[in-house]
């Protein structure tokens, strides 16, 4: 696991309230019970706290599982 | 309270401060009382309070916790508040001016979202400080 991921996994079991929580690229709402509305904005926005970005319209709506947020955030790295 | 009215998600700008201000009476006391259901003694008898080593009542944190609700209602134009998290520090006394500071931290526009870092002054200090986060409802066009 890269030390973005183990951040991210971080992120979520805070937001989740739940330190044994272990994401996959594939972990989407259907796998998190509380993964609702207002988990994804608080989600967002402590992603975009911890790795001091602004993510877009565009991005933020094509978040749909754990490996979107990966994606985007690998794409702010390289570019 | 509020020094001008309520400015829509587009005008939000990072390090603006909003504040409010109040210093709960014992009649206001009451009425939270009654209106919560929460009567405990340490909140509602002075005798009770003063036993536990305070001077006086000691305000309901979820009273000062209203605050809030005043600074998003009176401050952000069709707002509402969607995550709380407040640690409440220092106890406050029935009477005791509070003055809420809450500063936009963070504003993310495809959520129409904003965090705002609160932190709740007493007269000696911080009695309160916490996280706040707001959504602004976007208007439907066929309503």
């Amino acid at each position: 696991m890269t030390p973005a991921v183990n951040q991210l996994e971080s992120i979520f079991q805070e937001i989740f309230d739940n330190s044994a929580l272990v994401i996959r690229p594939d972990t989407s709402p259907r796998d998190i019970a509380d993964w609702d509305s207002v988990a994804q904005v608080k989600l967002v926005l402590a992603i975009e706290d911890a790795f001091a970005v602004r993510f877009t319209t565009e991005e933020v709506s094509g978040f749909h599982c754990v490996g979107d947020l990966i994606e985007a955030l690998n794409k702010r790295k390289t570019s | 309270m509020t020094d001008a009215s309520p400015i829509a998600f587009e005008k939000v700008e990072i390090g603006r401060i909003f504040h409010a201000s109040e210093s709960f009476t014992y009649a206001e006391m009451d009425r939270f009382a009654e209106l919560s259901g929460d009567r405990s003694a340490i909140h509602t008898d002075a005798e009770t309070a003063r036993r536990f080593g305070f001077p006086d009542r000691l305000q309901y944190g979820f009273l000062l916790a209203s605050l809030l609700s005043r600074i998003v209602g009176t401050n952000f134009e069709h707002a509402v508040c969607a995550a709380v998290s407040i640690d409440f520090v220092k106890p406050a006394l029935v009477g005791e001016h509070i003055d809420v500071r809450a500063e936009v931290t963070q504003v993310q526009e495809a959520l129409r979202s904003v965090v705002l870092k609160i932190t709740m002054l007493g007269a000696d200090g911080v009695v309160a400080r916490g996280k706040l986060t707001i959504l602004f409802l976007a208007r439907r066009p066929d309503l």
